[in-house]
């Protein structure tokens, strides 16, 4: 029974929402000094990083503190070592020929397939050495909600690929219509929903489409006219991807291709009395384009993103979106001009997030088990990588233009046995001298309790029963009683061992799926 | 199988409670296997209406499978199948088609259609067509199906079977998934030795609770239906050769599970790439590629389940989230559409042509088709004559009851039920080009053409014509006084069908003018005052 007592002494409390149903609390600021379990949530919902030592460092601050430290460390890191390609370029093989045309295509074999896994590489290290920040977390929900794949027919190279996640990284918490305004003329969106093609003489309403129906109002706020206009509005756009051919993966505007009528959207006249050139295009039919969407429509959009941030950051059960929180969040996000920051913002300071029932209640992704094992454990990173694939999450590769189903799609019948599989084999890169080590790091792991409840503690949803502690304990003992811990461990390739055994009951636990 | 509360589900405003677990009895072994072609199938070149000249003409000057190359299938009904088609063990669905195992179902699709391909593939998968756009689509129509089990009965095999990555919607019942997701039958059994196969009972508030016996059950599930799919791979086989690509693939492990002895009623497979927008191609490319894979996965799949000796209990289905419009695009593609063709299978299948070709359905607006046959009519007959369950058991899953298609249904198992609701209306038409009912007949064309000025009064000079044609037309507007004087000229050029916003510069000072819209050999008038 001790176990639980240092824990009630530690929490301060234990489950009290039992005979809860529904979350009553709002936006609110939540002011009182965190628990350990509160930091836990804070920290797995807004960052891939949980460590015990950063539990404790933050244990006892409030939200408002915490919160702000996570957006500053966001702010100062936005712009990370580049992938190594990136200053390469590649010239249209079929402008050459001989040995030169076999060379640039090569290279541009590389650029369209190694390259874009090289990319999801660079994104796992800066995903598992995002510390104590929001930046990563926040970029993957902008890779999900603006959702291109580079496997198209013809793949979208590597490098175009990073400068839109680059986008997503200098604007992680900025200002909405950037976004929507910069996505629009984005060479891997130009290509992937082919704005490239959309021509004055046939339009290709690809893109206008998703961008009302999954970028910023959401299906059934906008009529067929709406797409066909803005798909005018929108035309001319071009990119190209090789340095014989202009400023390689930079959209330009082709004057020719750009549709020189007036145009009439959404009760708004586009009239183009101006000189075509690339900048006056961009000002006055993308920008105002987006500009009349956020004018006429703001407040459909402010619900429509904040619905969206609110699933991925809160609960993401659809069914339980809780309205009134995401109306208050939506009106945060329309009076602020579309600033995103203010918004999340206050969602995590917020009594609502802290809300025991909300605690322990997301599906983990591909990315939160495997990034959140190799902040723990050693492993080859682009396997990570090709593993987070294999799950159902390949970094720059959605299925589909309405990103990753998510939710309880991560865990099915196909994915749970495979993950604990894929799981595995990342504990077992690690040799048991390796493991007892890493437990090693873990404050006080020489005492057997503590050091059980210190490792639920990163990888559990929430604290468990003392039955279910105590089981774990036994795993590691493997027998032996609780005060032979000491000696066992001081043998770090015995000791790990065990630790490797714990590590494989943990995460078959369903709550391990859950953060 | 399955976890939560039995809620009473509210399905287009009527509560299905009503169904006693008891009421639910397999009654026979038939299997149902369904071919999800994800992005939207091209109808209109998978069969060809070749005899008509208006695809060749007006819908597909540049996309069409020419008349020289196409395989005819109905001389009378004028169409033609995709020579891919022809692909295949025994020549492919051509084949099966010539020895009366595959249903053509023409003018399937439903009302108020949306061109979204997730909203409208969560629609055909629910089995629901909701009100408006924000109704959500909780449950599919087979996980309703078998949510009328006894939720404490454990089955030997799991209900559904689905090949791929993701769970679908169509299996997801108001009581939880009733399907198996897997790719490799070894590979599930392998893996899913591992999982936690205990259910574990703890305390924890209720949304913690609902997720944490969510993943606990999946793994129970896993960890018990991997032995009994394991056991069915080990004991199956394949007979036919398939050809080595993901469909085939797919349909080979389902006809291997079948002879196993897998007791699953659905099996799942998906054939994802044919949302066409750009360089469709007729007789090569994207979707003559697409066409192929499908024709030899199926013939080699129903090859295979006849030499298997399953054929008289499987029958197959295929679906598409819609069809794509008759016009093609400019981009060498074509966009999303609404009613389409689809397939069924087997021994059990009457092997015919259902309904006209549905690209001769009257336009519903200015590019999209009507549609003569709710989807849920297949469903309906599927329930009721496949699965052998009542009308009643039927409806309570779907809401209402549908009409079988061309009213006699596509199985041959199928009675005629002259009880069933008729047929969704579509508006008259004729295809007499000096019928009033035919929409093209050149009297109606402007009859049904519309024309939208705005704004009206026109502050200054500049306006916009909103136009909805509904054939090619050489357009002229004439500006006049009201007494007939004309002015000038403002407009001409040479528009396809569909919507155009023209752009106007009006002439003269603030009054009230006529304009009159010539349309071919038609004339229309709006009167506009400019002030």
């Amino acid at each position: 029974m001790a176990a639980i007592s240092r824990r009630n002494f530690l929490e301060g409390w234990f489950d009290p929402s039992q005979n809860q149903s529904e979350v009553n609390t709002g936006l609110e600021e939540y002011t009182q000094v965190l628990s350990r379990l509160q930091v836990r949530h804070l920290l797995r919902r807004a960052t891939f990083s949980l460590t015990n030592s950063v539990i404790d460092k933050y244990v006892g601050k409030t939200a408002g503190e915490i919160v702000d430290v996570l957006f500053d460390n966001a702010d100062k890191n936005t712009s990370p070592i580049q992938p190594f390609f990136v200053n390469d370029v590649v010239k249209n093989p079929q402008n050459l020929n001989g040995k030169q045309k076999e060379e640039e295509a090569a290279k541009r074999a590389l650029h369209l397939g190694d390259y874009n896994k090289e990319l999801g590489k660079w994104w796992v290290i800066l995903m598992k050495n995002d510390r104590e920040s929001i930046l990563e977390k926040t970029v993957l929900f902008w890779h999900d909600h603006f959702a291109t794949q580079f496997a198209i027919c013809d793949n979208i190279p590597a490098v175009s690929m990073y400068k839109q996640n680059d986008l997503f990284r200098k604007n992680y918490a900025g200002n909405f219509r950037t976004l929507l305004e910069q996505i629009s003329v984005d060479g891997a969106m130009l290509r992937y929903l082919n704005g490239n093609e959309n021509l004055s003489d046939s339009p290709n309403e690809n893109y206008a489409r998703e961008l009302m129906e999954l970028f910023s109002l959401g299906v059934g706020n906008y009529t067929e006219q709406d797409v066909r206009e803005a798909a005018k509005i929108l035309t001319g756009w071009k990119i190209t991807m090789f340095a014989d051919e202009g400023t390689p993966y930079k959209a330009f505007l082709n004057t020719a291709h750009f549709d020189a009528n007036p145009k009439l959207f959404m009760g708004e006249v586009f009239a183009v009395n101006y000189d075509i050139n690339e900048q006056n295009v961009f000002n006055n039919s993308v920008r105002k384009l987006i500009d009349v969407i956020l004018d006429k429509k703001g407040q459909l959009v402010a619900k429509f993103l904040a619905k969206k941030m609110f699933e991925y950051y809160v609960y993401s059960n659809p069914s339980k979106t809780n309205q009134v929180v995401v109306d208050e969040l939506a009106k945060v996000l329309y009076d602020n001009k579309f600033e995103i920051k203010p918004m999340l913002k206050k969602l995590f300071k917020s009594q609502h997030f802290f809300d025991d029932l909300n605690i322990g209640i997301q599906l983990k992704s591909p990315t939160e088990t495997i990034i959140g094992m190799l902040r723990h454990l050693e492993y080859n990173d682009l396997y990570a990588r090709n593993i987070m694939a294999t799950l159902g999450l390949e970094l720059f590769n959605p299925p589909n233009v309405a990103g990753w189903k998510g939710y309880r799609s991560w865990i099915s019948t196909k994915t749970l046995p495979s993950t604990i599989h894929f799981l595995k084999e990342i504990i077992n890169t690690n040799n048991d001298l390796a493991l007892g080590n890493w437990a090693n790091t873990i404050e006080s792991s020489g005492d057997v309790h503590i050091l059980t409840e210190r490792m639920l503690e990163l990888f559990m949803a929430r604290p468990l029963s003392a039955e279910r502690i105590k089981k774990y304990e036994n795993v590691l003992l493997a027998g032996a009683p609780d005060y032979e811990w000491y000696e066992i461990f001081k043998n770090k390739e015995q000791a790990g061992q065990k630790i490797r055994n714990l590590l494989f009951e943990i995460i078959k636990a369903p709550d391990y799926f859950l953060f | 199988m399955g976890v939560g509360v039995v809620a009473n589900l509210n399905i287009e405003k009527m509560t299905v409670s009503a169904f006693e677990p008891s009421n639910y009895a397999v009654h026979n072994d038939n299997i149902l296997v369904i071919i999800q072609q994800f992005g939207g199938n091209d109808g209109i070149n998978t069969i060809t209406p070749y005899e008509w000249d208006l695809y060749y003409n007006l819908y597909r000057p540049k996309l069409n499978i020419p008349k020289s190359a196409v395989t005819p299938i109905s001389k009378g009904k004028g169409m033609a199948m995709h020579p891919n088609l022809k692909l295949g063990p025994r020549n492919g669905m051509l084949g099966l088609f010539e020895s009366g195992k595959l249903a053509i179902m023409h003018g399937l699709g439903y009302d108020n259609p949306n061109y979204s391909h997730f909203r409208s593939t969560d629609i055909w998968l629910s089995g629901l067509v909701p009100n408006n756009d924000s109704e959500p689509l909780r449950s599919g129509w087979l996980g309703r199906y078998f949510d009328k089990t006894k939720s404490s009965e454990k089955t030997e095999s799991p209900f559904c079977l689905q090949v791929g990555q993701n769970p679908s919607l169509m299996f997801l019942g108001e009581t939880g998934e009733k399907s198996i997701v897997l790719e490799d039958a070894e590979q599930l059994y392998n893996q899913a030795k591992s999982v936690e196969s205990d259910k574990i009972s703890i305390g924890g508030s209720a949304y913690f609770l609902d997720e944490f016996n969510y993943v606990n059950q999946i793994g129970v599930e896993v960890n018990e239906y991997s032995k009994v799919i394991k056991k069915a791979f080990d004991n199956g086989k394949n007979i036919e050769k398939y050809t080595d690509r993901p469909l085939s693939n797919q349909l080979k492990l389902v006809a291997r599970l079948i002879s196993g002895g897998l007791k699953s009623k659905v099996y799942f497979v998906e054939h994802n790439g044919y949302d066409t927008h750009s360089n469709q191609g007729g007789l090569d490319g994207v979707h003559a590629k697409l066409l192929a894979e499908l024709s030899e996965a199926i013939s080699a799949f129903q090859s295979d389940i006849e030499s298997l000796g399953h054929s008289k209990n499987v029958v197959g289905l295929t679906t598409s989230e819609f069809g794509r419009r008759p016009y093609e695009n400019g981009s060498m593609g074509t966009d999303h559409g609404t009613s389409n063709v689809m397939f069924a299978f087997g021994d059990e299948v009457k092997g015919e042509i259902f309904g006209s070709h549905f690209a001769f359905l009257p336009f519903r607006d200015f590019q999209n088709l009507w549609f003569d046959t709710d989807f849920r009519s297949i469903y309906y007959e599927i329930m009721v004559s496949w699965f052998g369950q009542s009308p009643q058991y039927a409806e309570g899953v779907l809401g209402k009851k549908f009409a079988y298609i061309s009213s006699k249904g596509f199985l041959k198992t199928t009675v005629e039920d002259k009880a069933l609701p008729p047929p969704p209306e579509v508006p008259k038409t004729s295809a007499d080009i000096n019928s009033p009912d035919n929409p093209l007949n050149p009297k109606n064309i402007t009859e049904q053409d519309t024309f939208v000025l705005y704004p009206n009064p026109i502050p200054g000079n500049s306006a916009f014509l909103n136009m909805r044609l509904y054939v090619q037309a050489d357009l002229t507007i004439i500006q006049s006084y009201v007494s007939g004087q004309v002015l000038g000229e403002i407009h001409r050029k040479s528009y396809q069908p569909g919507v155009h916003s023209v752009y106007l510069d009006l002439l003269g000072g603030p009054g009230l003018y006529l304009l009159k819209i010539k349309v071919g050999r038609r004339n229309h008038f709006i009167k506009c005052l400019k002030i």
